[in-house]
Order: structure tokens, then C-alpha cells, then sequence
């Protein structure tokens, strides 16, 4: 696991880096310390990383667009930060954990456990969806995505606008972090429930599920039967 | 019913005077039709005794057998008086020389006696002297009236008993100004009201004098100079306690123009044309004064104008009845103007104070805030915490500095001004927390420093935390500088600190909460009185600081 930790508190990201290498002694594949986002953000277009430990100094105007920054990324985000009032927004954005300052060896544990298996923990809490719009960040409220389509290695959300826009994380990624009305119904698509309308059934036993807006979206045979029993109820 | 006064007083004003000394001419039948024939007013000055003699006629409505006949003989000189050659009255003893004679009441009156007081014409014959004027008057301050004796007694003191109704108002205006200045000494307006009321009540008492105990006449020069320099002071006190109220332009202009009007007041012939053109010199100025704090909206100054404008209009109304009772009345009202504009001032002033010890205290809570906000405690709990585990003897040095700096806050938090001494303890013990935190070596170098110079708290440390914030060091030893220098009456300081190139949008310095704040203390101790200014080039980042220098 490549890891980078954003910290201009030396003492405290040597607190940091020393737990994550005694609690992944063999995970750390690389562990990588700056001073600040701008920095940490250029480093990652040249060395993709998988995790990021974010010191967020959430009192100032910036520290909410640093937040959004680290979550449209590929990587996972751990925030680090003194400002515990923001955990709730940071976790409507999707970040996998938000610890606490002072933090504990058992504390710092429990968030490497959360990179390891999100599922549990992150399902549902997530509210907004941080997107890149050229050079501009924008956040998309959860409730206004008809669904997402996974490309390789990003995806591509469809709004009820009809507005298009890219994520650089996965569609297992976002799958993970997004509320339950959201529906794996086919390995391409992740749809937001709310906006099923119906189904049609296609020669060769194909199915599509029907949306609000009259759009046709192919569904797995295994996930059918959980698309009837939600239109029945 | 009886009316309360007979008819109209006769106001004798022509008399056959002759200069020389002979009882005869007291006697009625004496031919005095060669003296010669002078109104009372053009009495001529002699070092003689004068002899007026005139003829009175009582018609029967002033004898209406009810009220007894009186003569008011009212003149700057000693007399004898002669009704029909008997002699009614005298005042003081008429003498050929100033040794001989004693000088007699400035105004009084005698009765005539019942038997004499009959329907008809009458001789008058006055022998009079007056050596003890010391000038020569414009007119001949002679008044002689007959009529209802009960009206004559009365006919001054009606006058001076009104205008003393003002009197208790004046007293009790000077009273509350000077304990209003005694508790107060910083507003030296309060202590020329007080002035103001006991001058125009002494002025009241000057005035009445006359009315109300009487004198000999040689006082009578010494009471006019007395009322006219009273009046002077009285219009320089208004005008004074209006400069003082509404401070700005040039005073000097004003008293110039003050001193000229009285110089010119007091060339004019008569006392009470001197005293009045005096007063109207000051009064014509304080307007000029106040309307010009009018037309600046200064506070109280409509209500200062409006005691200015009755006063003024009361004295253009009868400016001849002014001296005697309407100026009293008139200050009067204008002390009430006053008063009631001190109470809106105290409104104001109560207003200001509150605000300011809202400020004050807001300004506390910011500071005490600022060390317990999340990311300067919490991420010193977090270091603190790495050198537990780590190095504990670290730690324990940690936890001292941690200590020592919330305990100075705590003294220091509530007060506006704090030695020099204080301010850096807090700074050190800032910069050792800091540098355990950062694995840095952050220093303060002081030079020219005087540790018991006051200050605001909590200035310097902000602009250390600020350079401790917003710098990204480069090497392991950081240095940051203060120089304190004395500049007439001042004292500047000068902070240094590097500065150091950011791959980010770091944010400014400059609009930081900090600056704010230092701002905020700096008005609230000196007012308008300090400069602040900081600003960045590619190595330093300079913050200049300059203040009245107090210990």
C-alpha cells in the first residue's frame, strides 16, 4: 500500500508514520510525508497512492476545498485533524475515516481496518460526490445521481440534469460509500433506486430496468429478482 | 375696596436749581423765578452745594385719604428736603466741602407728613451735595417721585424680588457642575458652568443690591464697575464653557475679538450701555461659537443654541429691562439647556462605556479562545503524546511551557495593558511549545527592550504565532527579532521574522484574524493614538508597532 501522509506538524506525523509501520509491517509498501495538500496533490498526479492521511485545518475558508480536493481522488482519505466538529461533513464527502487529535495506536488501527474492508463502515454516509469540472471543483448532492456508470478505472456519474460528470474512483469505490437506494443491478451500473420506474424484459431472457426519465438500463439476471421485490413493494 | 395704590406717581423732572448755601430757599415764597430752570437728567457738576427746588401738585385722586403721600428721592448725592420749608428728610449731611459732608443713601423715601400732604401746589426745596461721586455721571442719576408712599417702598424691591426667583436655580446649577467636575476633573467644561451659575448669581445679587440693603451714593461708582466686570466675565465664562464643549477652530481668533468688543463696550459713555454692549459681545460670539458645532451635528449643541437663541431674543425684546430681570431668567433657561445636554451627554458617554467593556471582554474571550481552539491544543496534546511514548523528559518540558503560557494568559487575559515582561514570557513559552512540536528551534531575539514598557496583551505573541504559522523553515534553527525603539514619547517596535517561499496559496499574514485582533487592542487602549503596520518582502516579513510610551 503507497501511502502519503499531509502533516506540517513534524512531531505529529512522526507519531503517525511510526504506528502505520508498526501496524502494517508489511502493507506500508511506501510512506511519504509533505507539508501540505498542494504539495501532497502534486506528488500524486506523478506517484498514484493508495491512502492519505490528511491533516485538515478546517477553520480556515480553504480547508473545506482541500477536503473536497483529497475525496475526488482515486486514493482513500483519512482525515487527521484537531477539528472533530467537521467529522460529520468530512464523512458526507466520503472520506474513510476521520481520527480524532490526540490519537491512540488503537484508534489509528481501526481506520488502516476501515481502508481494509470499507464496506461496513462507510455505507451510506456518504452525502456529496466531490467532482473535478476542469480546473473547478463542484460537489453533486448524492439524492440528484440517476446512477453511475463504471468505466476502468474511474466512472462516470449521470445526474437528473442530465449533466455528465467523471469520478476517479471506481464504481466499487463509490459503491461502497454511497447510501443503500443505491443498486448494483448490473456490473456497469450503479443506480439510484429512487429513479426506478419499471422493467421490460428483452428476447433471451434480458432484462432492463426503466427509469424515471424513460431511459433503459441493462440488469443482471442474479439482481432481477431484487429489482421485481423492489417494485412490488 | 380700597385700590392697592392711588393714583399715578408724579414724576417731577424740572427744577430751578441755584449753586450757593442760604436757608432761605427752603422757604416756599422764595423767588427762585432767576434761578435757573434744568431737567433732573442734565443736573450740571459743581464742587458747590446745589439747591432744586420745584413745585408739586397733589390733585385730589392722590389723596384718597387711604394712602399716606411719600417722596422717593433717588441721587448721587447727599440731601435735605424741604416740603413747603419743612424739612421731611434727610439723607447723609450736605456739605460746602468734600470733609464736611457725609454722604447720603443712593435712593430712599420719606413721608409727608399728613398735615402737609394737602390738595394743591406745593414747594420742594432739596440742599444737596455731592463730593463723594468719584466721576462725573453722563446723566444726573436724579429721580424724584411723589405719590402712594406704600408704592414707592415697593417700587424697587417688586423689580429685584422677581428676578431673585432666579437666583435658587443659578445656586443649585453651580453646586451640581462642581460636583459634577469634582467627580469628573477630566472635563473641564463642567468646572465653567459651575463658574457661569456662581457669576450670574453673583451678578443677581450686584444688580439687587441696590433694591434690597441700599448703600451711600460713593458706593455707587464701585457697584457699576462691579456689575460691568461681572457682566465681562460672565460673557467670557459663556463663551469659554462653549469652547470647551465644542472644541475646534481657533480660540485665539475668538478671544481676540472678545477682548476688542469689551475694549470698545467700554469706551461707550453710561454703565448700564457698557455693561449690556459687553454682554452682547460675548453672547453675539458664543452663538457664532455654537452654531458652528451646530452645523457639525455636535452633540448637545442644539440645545446649547437654543439657550443661546432665548437669552438672545429676551435681550432684543426689552434690552432695557435686560439687566434688571429678563438676563437672569434668560441664563437661566439657558443653565436648564445646558443641564439637559450634560444628560444626554452622560447618556452617551454611559453608552460608550458599555460598549466598550463589551469590547473589552470580546476581546479577552478571543484571546483565551485562540489557545483553547482545537488545532493549537489539540495538536500539542498530539506532540505531547509522541514525546510520552517516546522521550518522556521531552514531554514533562512540554507539559511546563503548556502551563506557564495558559497561566500568564490567565493573569494577563483581563487587563488592557501588561509589562513588556509579561508579553515575552508568554512568547517564550509559545516558541518552546512550538519548537517541540515542530522538531524546530525557534528563537526570539530582543533587543533595546525595556521590560517594564506596557502593552496591550498579547500583541507581540500574536505576531509570533502568526510568523510561526506562516512560516515554512528551511533549516532547523529559526530566529525571530524584536527591536524596541523610543521616538518622542513613542515607543516603536519592530518585529522580524523570515520569511519563506510556499508551493501553495498559503494564506496572507495579513488577513488573518490576528491582525485583527491586534488592532482591536491597540484601539481600545490609545484610542486613535498607535500605527500598525506589516508587510512581507522576499526574505523578512516586518511588523512595525508604534505606541505611546507608558510604564
Amino acid at each position: 500500500m503507497k501511502i502519503l501522509v499531509v502533516e506540517d506538524e513534524q512531531i505529529v506525523a512522526r507519531r503517525l508514520i511510526r504506528m502505520i509501520m508498526a501496524i502494517l509491517p508489511e502493507g506500508a509498501e511506501s510512506i511519504r510525508q509533505l507539508d501540505d495538500l498542494y504539495e501532497g496533490l502534486a506528488y500524486v498526479r506523478k506517484h498514484p497512492i493508495d491512502l492519505l492521511f490528511l491533516d485538515l485545518k478546517l477553520n480556515g475558508a480553504n480547508g473545506f476545498h482541500m477536503l473536497m480536493e483529497a475525496v475526488a481522488g482515486s486514493f482513500q482519505t483519512i482525515v487527521v485533524s484537531a477539528h472533530t466538529e467537521q467529522a460529520i461533513r468530512a464523512f458526507e464527502y466520503g472520506v474513510t475515516d476521520f481520527v480524532p487529535k490526540p490519537f491512540s495506536e488503537e484508534r489509528l488501527r481501526k481506520a488502516l481496518d476501515r481502508v481494509a474492508a470499507p464496506d461496513t463502515a462507510l455505507r451510506g454516509r456518504t452525502k456529496y460526490l466531490a467532482v473535478r469540472c476542469g480546473n473547478e471543483l463542484r460537489s453533486i448532492a448524492v439524492h440528484d445521481v440517476m446512477y453511475i456508470k463504471g468505466a476502468d478505472d474511474y466512472s462516470e456519474i449521470h445526474c437528473k440534469d442530465e449533466s455528465i460528470h467523471l469520478h476517479d474512483k471506481t464504481l466499487t469505490e463509490l459503491e461502497v460509500r454511497l447510501p443503500g437506494n443505491f443498486q448494483r443491478l448490473h456490473k456497469s451500473y450503479l443506480i439510484n433506486m429512487d429513479f426506478v420506474a419499471g422493467q421490460e424484459r428483452q428476447p433471451g431472457s434480458r432484462y432492463r430496468a426503466i427509469l424515471s426519465n424513460d431511459l433503459r438500463l441493462p440488469v443482471s439476471r442474479k439482481k432481477i429478482d431484487l429489482l421485481r421485490r423492489f417494485l412490488i413493494s | 375696596m380700597a385700590p392697592v395704590f392711588a393714583a399715578d406717581l408724579i414724576d417731577q423732572q424740572w427744577f430751578q436749581m441755584k449753586y450757593g448755601d442760604d436757608p432761605r430757599w427752603a422757604v416756599p415764597v422764595w423767588n427762585d423765578q432767576s434761578w435757573q430752570k434744568v431737567h433732573l437728567n442734565l443736573v450740571p457738576p459743581s464742587g458747590d452745594i446745589l439747591w432744586p427746588r420745584t413745585r408739586v401738585k397733589l390733585a385730589p385722586e392722590h389723596l384718597d385719604g387711604t394712602h399716606p403721600i411719600g417722596l422717593h428721592f433717588s441721587a448721587m448725592a447727599s440731601h435735605e428736603i424741604y416740603w413747603d420749608g419743612v424739612l421731611i428728610g434727610s439723607g447723609g449731611r450736605p456739605g460746602r466741602t468734600a470733609r464736611e459732608e457725609i454722604p447720603g443713601p443712593i435712593q430712599t423715601h420719606y413721608l409727608v407728613p399728613g398735615r402737609l400732604a394737602t390738595i394743591g401746589e406745593h414747594e420742594v426745596a432739596v440742599r444737596s451735595s455731592a463730593h463723594h461721586r468719584h466721576f462725573v455721571p453722563r446723566t444726573g442719576y436724579w429721580t424724584m417721585l411723589i405719590g402712594d408712599y406704600d408704592r414707592l417702598v415697593d417700587l424697587g424691591r417688586r423689580t429685584t424680588m422677581v428676578s431673585m426667583i432666579s437666583l435658587s436655580g443659578m445656586v443649585l446649577v453651580a453646586i451640581f457642575a462642581l460636583l459634577l467636575f469634582l467627580i469628573d476633573r477630566g472635563d473641564r467644561s463642567y468646572l465653567l458652568l459651575c463658574l457661569l451659575a456662581v457669576v450670574s448669581a453673583v451678578l443677581l445679587i450686584a444688580e439687587g443690591w441696590r433694591n434690597l440693603f441700599g448703600y451711600t451714593y460713593n458706593y455707587h461708582l464701585i457697584r457699576l464697575a462691579i456689575i460691568t466686570g461681572l457682566t465681562a466675565l460672565l460673557s467670557l465664562l459663556l463663551l469659554f464653557f462653549m469652547m470647551a464643549r465644542f472644541p475646534g477652530l481657533s480660540r485665539r481668533i475668538f478671544l481676540l475679538l472678545a477682548v476688542a468688543g469689551f475694549a470698545g463696550s467700554l469706551t461707550v459713555p453710561g454703565w448700564d450701555v457698557k455693561a449690556l454692549l459687553v454682554f452682547v459681545t460675548g453672547l453675539a460670539l458664543s452663538l457664532a461659537w455654537t452654531i458652528r458645532a451646530v452645523l457639525q451635528r455636535r452633540r448637545g449643541s442644539i440645545l446649547a443654541i437654543a439657550g443661546l437663541f432665548v437669552t438672545s431674543a429676551v435681550l432684543i425684546w426689552e434690552p432695557w429691562l435686560f439687566a434688571d430681570v429678563n438676563l437672569y431668567f434668560g441664563i437661566d433657561f439657558l443653565l436648564l439647556c445646558l443641564l439637559a445636554a450634560h444628560v444626554l451627554q452622560v447618556k452617551q458617554v454611559k453608552a460608550e462605556r458599555e460598549e466598550a467593556r463589551i469590547k473589552s471582554a470580546r476581546l479577552e474571550i478571543e484571546l483565551l479562545k485562540k489557545h483553547i481552539q482545537p488545532h493549537y491544543l489539540m495538536n500539542t496534546l498530539t506532540a505531547m503524546a509522541e514525546w510520552m511514548e517516546q522521550e518522556p523528559k521531552e514531554a514533562v518540558k512540554m507539559i511546563e511551557a503548556l502551563s506557564e503560557e495558559f497561566r500568564i494568559l490567565s493573569d494577563v487575559s483581563h487587563r488592557s495593558l501588561i509589562p513588556l515582561r509579561d508579553e515575552l514570557r508568554l512568547c517564550f513559552a509559545h516558541l518552546e511549545i512550538m519548537s517541540r512540536r515542530k522538531a524546530l528551534e525557534y528563537e526570539l531575539l530582543t533587543y533595546q527592550i525595556d521590560l517594564e514598557a506596557m502593552i496591550p496583551p498579547a500583541l507581540i505573541h500574536t505576531l509570533v504565532e502568526n510568523a510561526v504559522i506562516h512560516n515554512k523553515p528551511e533549516a532547523s534553527h529559526v530566529q525571530f527579532q524584536l527591536t524596541a525603539k523610543r521616538q518622542d514619547g513613542f515607543i516603536v517596535y519592530t518585529f522580524l521574522a523570515p520569511t519563506a517561499p510556499s508551493t501553495g496559496p498559503v494564506a496572507e499574514p495579513t488577513d488573518g484574524t490576528g491582525f485583527r485582533y491586534i488592532k482591536a487592542r491597540l484601539q481600545e487602549s490609545y484610542g486613535a493614538n498607535w500605527m500598525f503596520h506589516s508587510g512581507a518582502d522576499a526574505n523578512l516579513w516586518i511588523t512595525e508597532l508604534k505606541i505611546p510610551h507608558a510604564k
